[in-house]
């Protein structure tokens, strides 16, 4: 024997080594091309009164807001927004990208039906998220198709999320599995390892032949088959990961940011198509407006950095960002000058050299009622229309992105739920 | 002539040509009678014999389907020479080419066609001239054709007589289910509004009057239709239930505490008679169900009808292993498997209940608690230093922040607070269940668990041991709470707020209620001025009585119920159905804050300030001594107020405890924890694609735990339920051959296997290999581990943003599995063959020296002292004919490189080898002799010797007519290093030149003897010496010590022991290990002095034979295996 590669692969080849056929690894498909869609949750309810939807005090009616005690509305392009928090800089950088839908009612003020609404387009629970949708029909193959912070990511079983914590440093070092972090150096001698991961592979291969499994253990075994074969495409990406150290200098103590910053560097590797970045802590029963303001500061700076690194890796062009809550607040302050649920909210979405951007949708009326929709020319009134729930918009978005056809989005009918153009 | 009888009727089963008989030529009534066939005998004698089947069913015959109860009997006319004497029937039924056979419980068995196997399922019976057999009864699977052989035996005689042709049914596939399709119908015209949601719903619901009776109705929604006429189903299957029952309950009879809703003879009494006896006649053709899916050898193919049809459980032997893993992080010994093995179920029961009590099982209960608790997701401290209620925790604070600031608190106190109040109610579940308490303590408990430093703080009762740490938990009750009117605070400190002195008595009877009063609990689901308790509430009624308050009724969707601002909760319709419920338990929590304490307000009550003083001056309704809202329902649950003004918590763990809900609850909040997935929700919309198959799965699951609860209500004790539940097909389903459930048992993620948690992963790898991956003891006493910090990563959950558990593995949760493996293979090799035999978790069998061509090793001292000073070094071994080989290598080169040369170094010299027969001739070999290669760096040939500096070899290719032994003798001088211990070292080694992967030596043997023990030990797999498995790892281990063997050093490279935070304490003696580690200045954490410990490691990573890599190769494979991850 010449030497060790030679002889490696001369036992592979013998069928002694292997026993089963041998697995070819999965041959790099073409990169995904597609839109990268992300969703920003603002968990708890966020206050669209001090954001996208804001209001001012009128005579006669409980104080709705206190910053227009002192502050009028503004505008950036077509857009309106609360003079508070960092709104000023966030719409005047990002208007023309922006569609802000307004006076969308979501059926509820109970936070985990709130969620299951604005996010999977209906209050029942089986429904996946438009994200996890998004992945399963255009890049179910990528390793991590669809990344998830928390907050509702449910995926109806169509594919798994890859779950991801407070700090994300530490994959850095484990995507590589062979690969000592410290010095770059092979653990294993490399060749065995390839002997040992097409092993495990075949192994897992042979575990699924067995016809009478029963179904959750075959389910189990795919699953590990499947990650097996699908993560060496990590290994590339884990190089970009940035180490807790740098991590904590890009996003200082806004977590938005570095998940935004994980989740382009996922997409610029490859390796995923979808993320919902997760923003809690906007359930202000009490002191609302101190943390509103804080949180909402928090999220559009989140925005713009999304954004500004998105350019920087050349991936804005391919961005659509939608981002919402469980519902919004009582258009009144509680005891506690805090607010309560309101089921009346909106939606923001996002999306560079949009044709359909620079525009509100819906409306609500001064006390925060949703106002009815004419749907071919969304004027609004208080009498007649459509009122928007999250089923119009997920429809709209399925849409948009091109999924209203594939069998997979017909698993989850939007029934009874008229499809509107906001997007055109 | 049994193996000729074996043979002739296999043939025949195996060759039979298939023909299609029509059958309806021979139908009675509701009987099909089959052909009658005549026996051939297996003598080739002739024989009178016949054999004839019949199919009887209550529907029509004519056209057989699989939804048919058939009853298959058989007529047996014997040869009149056997009339009077016994007989053992037999009865083989063929589909699909596959054979099952009937056994005496009329459960069928796959058959291989194994004679010893061939057993009957009726014997010693009496024949006369016709004698009838009842086969079987039950519904038949698989459509499409059964072939059916039967033979006959009489008693002492090996010859059978048997059907040459086979009998043949045939079935058709059933496509729907007319009967249920009809009741449906019915049901959703004339029932479901009228009767069910109207009358029945308004107490048969979740909270409502009729809440604990069997009869659980939805309330109206898409899929309620559906769902409540399952729920008559699923009522009417329960013993001793009935149509009649159900319609004397609803026309008032019966002790019905609704009093009659029905009448009998008016139109709703008449169509649920109707649907009522369609769904009884739908449950009367279910029956038995026959699955004739083959597949595996040896697996039953009988089912009952219901999702978990036709699963096969793994043997009792991997319930225990699994249990154990889960429970204790260990695997069974061979004699804790041969006692299940060789007992019953009830000898399983038992071991299992050993495993359910110390620390990993303690670990297990705490951390599936919080699982659903999520008390570790208390985003603010529980017990708050800031108020004076525990006057000793302020002042101690005080004191810290004022000499050492903020920071120093945290660290030195509220860290070490937090974590323990946040795991205080895992361990009061976990006292209650390992004590066996009754499980309702864990709710009416008059005590908090404490450890060390929080019953310091809080005036705890418990008397903790001097060697007590933070990780060690007591119960004990609060004796130092005060109230504000009983403390006085001084000037407030900028950094360190204030002190407080007392001034009164502190709280003498503290109203500790278990869970609901830990304090965790009540800072994870706080209250503020709106929310008035009723997320305390909410999840109270979810975890301990099984109402999910959110999804119990339909939402109000109507944009004016949402907003309507006049108290909606009390007033509107549409929030009252679910808050009237919600409110008066949150009623419960009035005593206690928005910061979990006690009536914060000076003792007086915990209402919220802006109630009570409303801001815009408009009246309160607040009165002097109220304790709870007067604009919300009072304190109670359910029917029933709270009367108590103090104890209120108390009581309603007490009504709480009393409720049937309650233990049902129990059973759903330990599902998860031992079944590994989340119980299947409710399916509520009809036209979701797997609408019946979530349902039937809901169904199942809910019976199931109807069972579980019904168990841990008998005597309250938490293991009888966890026992059974690990008995249960839900723990320990492996297979199933009926393929009709499958979309069932996948919506219910049915199936053995775990993904195991981080936890489980990691108390895994310490307890069966012995090494701690990046997980390192603490100076304080404390470990910290990298499974924690990568909890979400791998699938665990951070009880904030990430709340459910990851039961499948990810690309990325699978690498970070790799490099686990990749990581903890070599410190585990080469600190388990480090250690003497006793004390190792691994490779008993095995040592460095072992490998799969050594007949024979040694290693010696060299101790001469220049490179003339000759010793000879022998070794005794039999030398095989036709090749082998003898090695004299240098094992321990140690060089002290000043960056030009060795200021001081060892050298071996090896002058020639010698072998001598015992005879006395000998044959001497020196480096010149064609024989004899020299291989490695820094080998020099001077003055006919040769010189090794560093790793070299010199190897005597030898072959030999015969197998004969020899004392083979080496010539051996060294240099010493003078300020080393140890002296030269070599070895000498003789090697058989058999094929490595064939070889047949005593090593090659070990070695797989070895990996069969891996497979036991690690994957809990038992597999034989010829199979795959073990032959495919020895080719993996035969090839790793090819690398190392062909590499070009004797270190293993990138063995990274300080992966294994428990590596030097284990190998070091205690006084080595004061000198290895110190603790670090800021005292968090040890350091290693490298320096002390090089030799050792470097010692313990030299691999010169190849062996320890070649097992670094096999233990990564065997750690990233899917039977490492999952149990």
């Amino acid at each position: 024997m010449k030497n060790r590669r030679q002889f490696i692969k001369a036992l592979s080849l013998s069928g002694v080594a292997l026993s089963h056929p041998s697995f070819v690894f999965a041959a790099s498909a073409s990169p995904f091309t597609g839109k990268l869609v992300i969703t920003v949750q603002a968990q708890g309810g966020w206050d669209v009164t001090h954001f996208c939807d804001p209001k001012e005090n009128q005579s006669g009616s409980d104080i709705i807001t206190n910053w227009s005690k002192t502050e009028e509305t503004r505008s950036a392009g077509n857009l309106r927004y609360a003079p508070v928090a960092n709104n000023n800089s966030f719409f005047e950088r990002h208007y023309d990208k922006t569609l802000i839908i307004n006076g969308v009612d979501s059926q509820t003020n109970a936070h985990s039906i709130g969620e299951t609404a604005n996010w999977s387009g209906r209050t029942a629970a089986g429904f996946p998220t438009l994200t996890a949708l998004y992945s399963a029909v255009y890049a179910p193959q990528l390793p991590m198709t669809y990344l998830s912070f928390g907050g509702f990511s449910k995926t109806a079983n169509l594919l798994r999320p890859t779950m991801l914590p407070y700090s994300t440093s530490d994959l850095q070092g484990f995507l590589q599995p062979n690969i000592d972090a410290n010095n770059g150096n092979s653990i294993l001698d490399p060749d065995i390892w390839a002997l040992i991961r097409q092993l495990n592979v075949s192994d897992a291969q042979s575990m699924l032949e067995d016809e009478t499994l029963v179904a959750g253990n075959r389910r189990a075994r795919a699953a590990y088959l499947e990650s097996l074969t699908n993560n060496e495409a990590l290994a590339e990406f884990a190089t970009t990961l940035p180490n807790r150290q740098e991590e904590e200098a890009i996003s200082g103590d806004n977590r938005l940011i570095s998940q935004a910053h994980f989740a382009l560097l996922a997409f610029k590797s490859g390796v995923s198509a979808t993320a919902d970045l997760h923003a809690g802590g906007f359930d202000s029963h009490n002191d609302n407006d101190l943390e509103q303001i804080d949180l909402l500061g928090q999220l559009t700076d989140g925005l713009d950095y999304l954004w500004d690194y998105a350019e920087q890796l050349g991936l804005a062009d391919r961005l659509v960002v939608i981002v919402g809550s469980d519902f919004s607040r009582t258009p009144y302050y509680n005891s506690g000058a805090g607010k309560d649920h309101w089921p009346i909210g909106s939606y923001m979405v996002m999306e560079k050299n949009a044709t359909y951007t620079n525009r509100v949708i819906g409306a609500t009326d001064e006390e925060q009622n949703a106002l009815g929709l004419d749907t071919r020319t969304f004027s609004t009134s208080s009498f007649s229309g459509t009122k928007l729930v999250p089923a119009h918009i997920q429809k709209a978005l399925r849409n948009h992105l091109g999924l209203e056809n594939s069998a997979t989005t017909l698993a989850f009918p939007l029934i009874n739920t008229e499809s509107i153009d906001f997007f055109s | 002539m049994m193996k000729l009888f074996s043979h002739r009727f296999l043939s025949l089963l195996i060759t039979i040509v298939l023909t299609q008989w029509m059958l309806a030529s021979s139908v009675l009534a509701d009987t099909l009678t089959l052909p009658t066939i005549s026996a051939a005998s297996t003598d080739g004698g002739t024989t009178s014999t016949s054999f004839t089947l019949r199919a009887a069913s209550d529907a029509s015959t004519a056209l057989l389907t699989t939804q048919q109860v058939l009853d298959i009997s058989l007529t047996l006319r014997p040869d009149p020479a056997d009339i009077g004497r016994y007989g053992s029937i037999y009865a083989i039924f063929v589909k699909d080419n596959s054979f099952f056979l009937l056994g005496p419980d009329r459960r069928f068995t796959i058959w291989s066609g194994e004679l010893a196997t061939l057993a009957p399922f009726a014997e010693k019976m009496l024949l006369s001239a016709e004698t009838e057999f009842d086969l079987l009864s039950g519904r038949l699977d698989n459509s499409g054709e059964y072939q059916i052989f039967i033979a006959y035996a009489v008693e002492d005689d090996a010859v059978l007589d048997y059907t040459p042709t086979p009998h043949i049914l045939l079935l058709n596939e059933a496509t729907e289910s007319p009967l249920l399709d009809e009741a449906l119908s019915i049901y959703e015209a004339q029932l479901e509004d009228e009767l069910i949601q109207a009358r029945c719903a308004a107490c048969h619901v979740t909270g409502g009057l009729a809440r604990n009776s069997a009869l659980q109705f939805q309330r109206s929604m898409t899929g309620s239709a559906l769902n409540n006429l399952s729920m008559l189903q699923s009522y009417l299957n329960i013993e001793g239930n009935s149509a009649e029952t159900l319609l004397t309950k609803a026309t008032g009879g019966n002790s019905h505490t609704g009093g009659p809703q029905i009448s009998q003879g008016d139109d709703d009494y008449n169509q649920l008679s109707q649907v009522l006896a369609l769904l009884e006649q739908v449950e009367a053709n279910a029956g038995l169900a026959y699955s004739f899916i083959s597949g595996q050898q040896g697996e039953s193919g009988i089912s009952i009808q219901s999702l978990l049809s036709s699963v096969t459980l793994e043997p009792r032997e991997a319930t225990l292993r699994r249990a154990m893993i889960l429970f204790a992080g260990r695997a069974p010994t061979a004699a804790e498997l041969k006692t299940v093995h060789d007992g019953s179920d009830n000898t399983l029961r038992n071991s299992l209940r050993s495993l359910m009590s110390g620390p990993q099982f303690r670990e297990f209960i705490v951390r599936a608690s919080n699982d659903r608790l999520l008390t570790a997701g208390t985003e603010v401290e529980p017990i708050n230093a800031n108020f004076g209620n525990f006057p000793k925790l302020r002042n101690l604070a005080y004191e810290v922040k004022l000499n050492e600031e903020e920071f120093a608190w945290y660290q030195g106190y509220g860290r070490r607070i937090d974590v323990a109040t946040k795991r205080a109610s895992g361990e009061l579940i976990a006292h209650v269940i390992i004590d066996e308490l009754p499980y309702s303590e864990i709710l009416t408990a008059n005590y908090m668990m404490m450890n060390p430093l929080v019953n310091e703080l809080l005036g705890g009762t418990a008397i903790f041991p001097t060697d007590a740490g933070d990780s060690d938990f007591l119960p004990a009750r609060i004796t130092q709470y005060y109230v504000g009117s009983a403390l006085r605070q001084s000037e407030k400190h900028p950094v360190a707020g204030y002190t407080v002195s007392i001034i009164g008595a502190p709280m003498a009877d503290y109203p500790h209620s278990g869970i609901l009063s830990d304090f965790a609990f009540l800072s994870r689901y706080p209250t503020t001025a709106t929310n008035r308790n009723r997320a305390r509430a909410r999840w109270t009624l979810y975890h301990f009585l099984g109402i999910d308050i959110e999804n119990s009724s339909q939402r109000p969707t109507d944009e004016a119920a949402l907003s309507d601002r006049n108290n909606p909760t009390l007033n509107n319709p549409a929030c009252t159905v679910c808050h009237i419920v919600m409110d008066p338990v949150a009623g419960a929590f009035q005593n206690w804050s928005d910061f979990n304490y006690y009536r914060q307000n000076n003792g007086i009550d915990s209402l919220d300030q802006f109630y009570k003083h409303p801001e815009d001056g408009s009246n309160s309704p607040y009165q002097q001594g109220d304790l709870w809202y007067r604009d919300m329902l009072a304190p109670g649950l359910f029917e029933t107020a709270i009367t108590s003004r103090d104890y209120t918590l108390r009581e309603l763990a007490g009504r709480i405890v009393e409720e049937p809900g309650f233990v049902r609850a129990a059973a759903q909040f330990w599902w998860p924890a031992i079944f590994g997935t989340k119980p299947v929700e409710l399916p509520s919309v009809e036209s979701d694609q797997g609408f019946a198959e979530k349902n039937a799965a809901y169904l199942a699951q809910q019976t199931s735990m109807d069972e579980f609860a019904n168990i841990l209500a008998q005597r309250l004790n938490a293991k009888d339920m966890l026992v059974e539940m690990i008995m249960s097909p839900w723990f320990s389903a492996h297979s199933s051959t009926n393929y009709e459930f499958q979309a069932v048992q996948l919506e219910a993620d049915l199936g053995a296997e775990q993904l195991l948690t981080p936890g489980q992963i990691a108390a895994k790898t310490q307890n069966l290999t012995g090494v701690y991956w990046r997980t390192n003891e603490s100076p304080d006493g404390t470990s910290h581990s990298k499974y924690d910090e990568l909890s979400v990563l791998l699938g665990g959950i951070d009880s904030i943003a990430v709340t459910e558990r990851a039961n499948l593995l990810t690309p990325s949760m699978t690498a970070i599995l790799q490099s686990h493996a990749a990581e903890t293979a070599c410190p585990i090799v080469v600190k388990n063959l480090a250690l003497p035999l006793a004390e190792r978790r691994l490779f008993l069998k095995v040592d460095e020296t072992i490998t799969p061509l050594s007949i024979a090793y040694t290693t010696t001292d060299v101790t001469a002292n220049s490179s003339t000073d000759w010793q000879e070094h022998k070794l005794v071994a039999q030398i095989p004919a036709n090749g082998a080989e003898i090695k004299v290598s240098f094992t321990n080169p140690w060089c002290d490189y000043n960056g030009e040369k060795c200021l001081e170094q060892r050298v071996l010299y090896v002058d020639a080898l010698t072998l001598r027969h015992a005879s006395g001739s000998e044959q001497r070999f020196e480096e010149s002799a064609p024989e004899v290669k020299i291989s490695g760096q820094h080998c020099y040939i001077e003055n006919s010797s040769v010189t090794f500096y560093n790793q070299c070899t010199m190897t005597l290719s030898l072959d030999l007519d015969n197998t004969d032994n020899f004392e083979i003798i080496a010539h051996l001088a060294a240099q010493q290093a003078p300020s080393r211990e140890q002296p030269v070292q070599a070895s000498i080694e003789v090697l058989s030149s058999e094929e490595i992967l064939t070889a047949q030596t005593g090593n090659a043997l070990l070695i797989k003897q070895q990996i069969i023990d891996l497979f036991t030990k690690l994957h809990g797999k038992q597999y034989a010496i010829d199979s795959t498995q073990v032959q495919q790892t020895y080719s993996l281990y035969v090839t790793a010590l090819a690398s190392a063997l062909q590499s070009s050093n004797n270190n293993i490279n990138n063995c990274n022991v300080w992966v294994d935070g428990h590596f030097f304490s284990d190998l070091l003696t205690p006084e080595q290990l004061e000198v290895a580690r110190y603790p670090s200045p800021n005292g968090n954490h040890y350091e290693i002095d490298w320096d002390y410990v090089s030799e050792m490691t470097n010692q313990i990573t030299t691999d010169n034979t190849g062996a320890k890599r070649a097992w670094i190769a096999v233990i990564a494979y065997l750690l990233s295996h899917y039977d490492y991850l999952h149990e």
